[in-house]
Formats: C-alpha cells, structure tokens, sequence
C-alpha cells in the first residue's frame, strides 16, 4: 500500500493557480505584461517601460498574496504534510519568474533603468505579500494597489540610484526578517469570510459599512445593474465621483494637463472590470430577477441591464466631458471642444465595449483574458486621443462612429448575457 | 497500558469573553468510535479544532497522538485525518487532480480504498469540485481524510449534507475502519440515530462542558428521567444530575436501585436524552 511520495514542483500548479479565477485574474495580465516589457525593452521604448514593468511585478506578487489567503482560508492546510510548502514553493516561482525574465532582458538590452523601477516595484509587492501572508484584511487594499499603478508609474519614471539601493536594502531586510510580521499561512475563520468576499466583489477599495443606507434613488436608477452589485454599485460611482473631483482640484492649482484624462480613462476602465467582475460571480441571481412582475419575459430583463449599463455609461461621458473641457480651458484659457468631445465620446465607448465583452463571458477565466485584451484596446485608443494636440474633424467623426458601434455592441451583446436558466 | 490517541486535560478556552470549553477532560483509545453530540454552538467544532491545534487553548493541555497539535511533525500529521464542517480548497481542480495532489503528500494513501469510495459515493472523477454538491464535496473531503488510514480521524459534522444510504455506509465503514486497523474516531454531529447506529462512546457537550461522557451501551442502562411529585422528599445524592425540571430531573449512575419519593423511573433514547438535557 505504501507509495513513495516522488512529487514534482508543479503537481497541481495548473489547477490551483490558473484554474482559479482570482489568481488567474493576476497571473493572465502578469504573463501578458512580461512579453510586452520584454518587447517594449527590445524595441528601446522607454516612455512605456515604468507601466508595464510595474504592472508586471506588481501583479505576480497579487496573484500570490490572493492565493495565502485562500491557504489561510483552507482549514486543513496545515494538518496535510508538506502541503503548505508545496503551494508556497509554487508562489515563490510565480514570483520570481517574472522578475529574472525583466532583470536579464533589462541587461540584454541595456535597459538600466529598468533594474532602478524593479527594486521599488519589488518593494511594495514584497511587504504587501508578507502582510497578506498572516492577514486576510489586507487583500482589499489590492484594488488601492492598481490603482496606484497608474500614478506610481508617473512618479517614478526615473527612479534615483539612491532610492533604488535603499529599496534593494529595505527588501533583502524584509525577506530575512519575515518572521516578525507573525505566524504566516495560519488558518483563519475569518479568511475564508474575506476570501469569498473579495471573489464576489471583484476587490472594492471601498469599506463595506460605507454609504450604507444611502443612495436608493441611485440604485433604482440603476436597476438591475444595482441588483447584481450591491452597494458596490454606488461606492463605485462614488469613487468615480471622488477620482473626478481630485483631477480637477489637482488642475486648477497644478497643471497636470493630459496625462490626468489617461489616469481617468485607466479609473474608469477598471471600474467597469470590477463590475463585470461582481455581475459574473452573481450570474446565477438572473432566476430570482426575471420572477420580479416588472419584467414579462428574461429578454425584457436583459434589455433592462443593457439600458441600466448605458444609464452608467451616460455618467462617465458627463464626468469625462466636464474633465477634458475643464483641463483644457484650465489650459489654454480657451475651451477645445473637438477635444473634449471626442475624448468624452472615446472613453464612454471604451466602458461601453467593456460591459459588450462582458456580456459574452460565461467563465470568469474566459471573462479575464478577454477583457485583457479589450482594456489595452481601448486604452490604446484613448491613449492615442489624449496624445492628439489638435482633433481633426475627422478625428471627432471616427470618434462618434466609435461610440455609437460601442453603444450598438451593448444593446445587442445583452441578448447574449448568459442566465443559467 | 493503551496509549491515548487523543486527550483533552482540563481544557478551558474563552472567545470573546464567553467560555466556549469547560474543563474539558476526555481521553481516545484506539478502537473507539466517539460521538460528539451537542447543539450548535455548544462547543463541538472549537473541541475538535483544539485537538488540531488550529486552535490554541487557554489553560490546559491537549496531546494528539502524544504530542501537543501545533507541534504535530510530518510522521504524526501524516495518522491525523479531519473532515471540517464545510469542504473548501480544492477549487479550480478536478476530483481526479485533487485526489492525486493530495494523494502525493501520504505514503501510505490506499488507492483501492479511494476508488471504492469514489464509486461507492457515485463520484465522477471529471467533476470539478467547485461544481460538486455540498453533499459531494463532502464525500471527496472524507475520501481525502480517510484514504491513507489514520490512526486517528476527526470529522466535523462529517455526513450531515449526504443522503441517508450513503451516510448509513459511510457510517459502516467508519466504524469497521476503526476496528480494523485500532484507529480512534471522533466525530460531531445532530444526528443521534448516527450515533447510535456506530458508535462506541458517545459525549454530550452543553455550554462549552461535556455533560456526559460514557460507553453508548452503559449510557443507555445508566442514565433515567425520574419523576417525582415533591422535590424536597427526593434524595438523587448518589447520582449525576445531568439536568432538573420542574418535578423531574436526568440522572447518571442509575443501576436498577429503588429511589424514595420517586414516582417514575423512565428510560430514555439518545434523541430524547438529548432534548430533555436542554430542555
């Protein structure tokens, strides 16, 4: 009866790391961003590098955090021999991986400044994971964590040499004093309530007491985007509100200028990733939806989502309208319209190309690798709009066929939302 | 001398301010199957994550195969096996992927034993776990626990979500398991008939305290609900009052003897000892 324990590395590394959808939705981007660093080193484009490499290491050590609190989550973990060892050894590979890849083609093509932008990034993902590894609380503060990424970038575009050697300091001080942030791994009950948490509502930044009781009148605005989100909903929209009025206040004293829409855009995007995120994980909620007497049939009830989608979108192109108009009236002291409008018009396309892909998506895998995709489409396109000094006429017109094709995709993408009824 | 698989000393554990375990004393021996019968929050699960060492004890010492459990080394974690109350970790795997992810961590794992019971629990190996039923990820959880032979098991509420035919078999086998190979079984539940139905000793765990803690058979012969009309005429000093109601009370130690003043004696099953104990 008795086998001989001959276990390789990666028995079950497929399973438990990609076959989850929370780490997966880490890992895909973590794999995607390491080719397009390493292509982006090669072909010496610098101005891309601190984003991607960031992204890159940022994401690898997400994925891993994520997955120590599904361990602390899992009761029997620690009673299983060597089980712990197996999957934290698993973790140390994705994380270590990524990073040798960036360090040996940052050399390879003489990218020094890369090796400057790795050991903060490596920093930051270092003491995140440790904390991750014997609190299950923290994980939340991950959304935070992408959200930094984008201003993080900004500000260290150059990294002093001096900052990068005390970040160097700073890791290899953590890595050998791990012990001091507690026990990690140990079980939790509280775990597996954050670790389900967390999966449903696709990592809100936001506390969940907060707005509680408040904003009905948006929710039934919203409906039934609303039903399938929750609170989430208005704590989205609300920290759309927040982001919005924070780039405005940073234009009128400092002028930040474009790069501010792109931030917006890159906000709003993972917004609507989020709530496609936490619309998946609830699919299953369509039964008790089409049973309300306000819809006749489930077509009617997708056509309502649709509409309640467009009603969101309709906020965004408020919001970016006001934003790109202020910015550059804040400027030029004179407004730019074609601008304004076409960058309104692009950024609403792209939440509303968004929601169309997500409405295809059955799996969350699927959903994930898809909307990948679908973000660094849209944000190429915004990206390229930001970047124009002066719209053309032309410009504005390839913009409004873009958001009418957006605004198309999702009124006829509902119809294929899957119901599991 | 037997060596105890498991034994608790004087174990008193407090969360948040309420005692949760009582003076806890309780010792397993190979061979015996123990039922753990309590009500919801009486203190079952903390008890039997004790023994684990998921929890640490306030005052107190649990042994776990003679060893204190947060200091269990691989040979000793490798004879533990625990079924919790509800199955989680293997998501994103196949039952097939899982059963051979964990089976690579034991040296001793029976693959014969785990094919029966995935046919025997109608479990497709294709399936994967985060489809399967509760009552089927719980049948994988058991397989899981039970397919390297520990010397000692211990299943929280292991059989409550499978359907009766398989729980009465799983019941079966736990018990031949336990006779065969000298293992200790420890396991919690609501469901007295299952109790009653395997095992050897069964104890009555109220308010963090185990009430009761005797062979199944003794308990039945021993234990009464004696009826009386006036409380001050009735003398129950040679006995455990396990519990008093208005003009009655639950006795231990009865042994067939004559009580002045008291009117009935009743016998009780293990349901309604159970009941009348918190009633």
């Amino acid at each position: 009866m008795s086998n001989t324990l001959n276990r390789t590395w990666h028995k079950g590394f497929y399973a438990y790391w990609f076959k989850e959808c929370g780490s997966l939705n880490y890992l895909l981007p973590m794999f995607i961003f390491v080719i397009i660093s390493v292509l982006v080193m090669a072909k010496g484009v610098t101005e891309a590098l601190p984003f991607t490499i960031c992204f890159t290491s940022i994401c690898a050590f997400a994925s891993v955090s994520w997955q120590s609190i599904r361990l602390q989550a899992t009761e029997w973990h620690s009673l299983v021999p060597g089980y712990t060892e197996h999957i934290v050894k698993q973790g140390n590979i994705i994380i270590v991986a990524p990073h040798v890849i960036l360090i040996t083609s940052a050399i390879i093509f003489e990218q020094y400044d890369v090796l400057k932008l790795l050991s903060v990034s490596v920093l930051i993902g270092t003491l995140f994971y440790l904390k991750c590894r014997v609190t299950s609380k923290m994980f939340n503060s991950s959304a935070y964590f992408f959200f930094a990424i984008i201003g993080f970038t900004i500000v260290f575009k150059e990294v002093p040499t001096w900052l990068a050697a005390l970040a160097v300091i700073l890791n290899i001080s953590l890595v050998l004093f791990r012990k001091h942030f507690g026990t990690a791994f140990k079980w939790q009950a509280q775990a597996l309530v954050d670790y389900k948490h967390a999966l449903q509502s696709g990592w809100s930044p936001i506390p969940k007491g907060f707005l509680k009781g408040y904003g009905q009148g948006l929710n039934k605005f919203f409906f039934p985007l609303s039903y399938f989100m929750g609170r989430s909903l208005i704590q989205y929209t609300v920290l759309v509100l927040i982001i919005f009025v924070a780039l405005l206040t940073l234009n009128y004293f400092y002028v930040a200028g474009r790069p501010s829409l792109f931030i917006f855009s890159n906000l709003v995007c993972i917004l609507a990733f989020m709530i496609l995120w936490t619309r998946i994980q609830r699919q299953q909620a369509w039964g008790t939806l089409i049973t309300l007497p306000i819809y006749s049939s489930v077509n009617e009830a997708k056509t309502a989502y649709a509409k309640a989608c467009e009603k969101y979108a309709l906020c965004i192109l408020a919001c970016s309208l006001s934003l790109a108009g202020t910015i550059e009236f804040l400027r030029f002291d004179e407004p730019n319209f074609r601008l304004t409008a076409a960058y309104a018009l692009v950024n609403t396309a792209g939440v509303l190309l968004c929601f169309s892909v997500g409405n295809y998506c059955k799996k969350t895998a699927f959903f994930s690798i898809a909307l990948v995709f679908t973000l660094g489409f849209v944000l190429a396109i915004t990206g390229v709009v930001v970047e124009t000094e002066e719209v053309s006429t032309g410009s504005l017109g390839l913009a409004c066929c873009y958001f009418i094709v957006a605004c198309f995709a999702n009124r006829n993408s509902s119809k294929q939302l899957y119901t599991n009824l | 001398m037997t060596t105890a698989l498991l034994e608790y000393k004087n174990v008193h554990k407090i969360f948040n301010q309420n005692m949760v375990l009582k003076n806890i004393d309780l010792t397993i021996e190979p061979g015996m199957v123990v039922g753990l019968l309590g009500k919801n929050g009486a203190g079952k699960t903390t008890l039997l994550r004790s023994a684990l060492g998921l929890i640490e004890v306030d005052t107190g010492e649990v042994f776990t195969l003679g060893e204190n459990p947060t200091q269990l080394n691989t040979e000793l974690k490798s004879q533990v096996g625990y079924v919790p109350q509800q199955a989680f970790g293997y998501e994103g795997f196949s039952i097939r992927e899982a059963l051979d992810l964990h089976s690579s961590f034991y040296s001793e794992w029976d693959n014969t034993l785990e094919l029966d019971w995935l046919k025997r629990f109608e479990l497709n190996p294709d399936d994967m776990v985060e489809n399967l039923s509760i009552g089927q990820r719980q049948a994988l959880a058991l397989i899981m626990a039970m397919a390297y032979r520990p010397k000692l098991l211990i299943l929280d509420e292991p059989v409550a979500s499978l359907d009766p035919i398989a729980r009465r078999e799983f019941m079966l086998d736990l018990f031949d398991l336990s006779l065969e190979s000298g293992s200790g079984v420890i396991f919690s539940t609501h469901i007295t008939s299952d109790i009653e139905r395997v095992a050897t000793h069964v104890a009555l765990v109220k308010d963090g305290e185990i009430k009761l803690f005797n062979e199944l058979d003794e308990l039945k012969t021993s234990v009464r609900k004696v009826s009386f009309s006036n409380e001050t005429a009735v003398n129950l000093s040679d006995f455990d009052i396990l519990n008093t109601q208005n003009n009655a009370a639950i006795i231990s130690g009865y042994k067939q003897q004559d009580i002045a003043g008291v009117n009935h004696v009743s016998s009780l099953s293990l349901e309604q000892l159970f009941v009348e104990l918190h009633a």
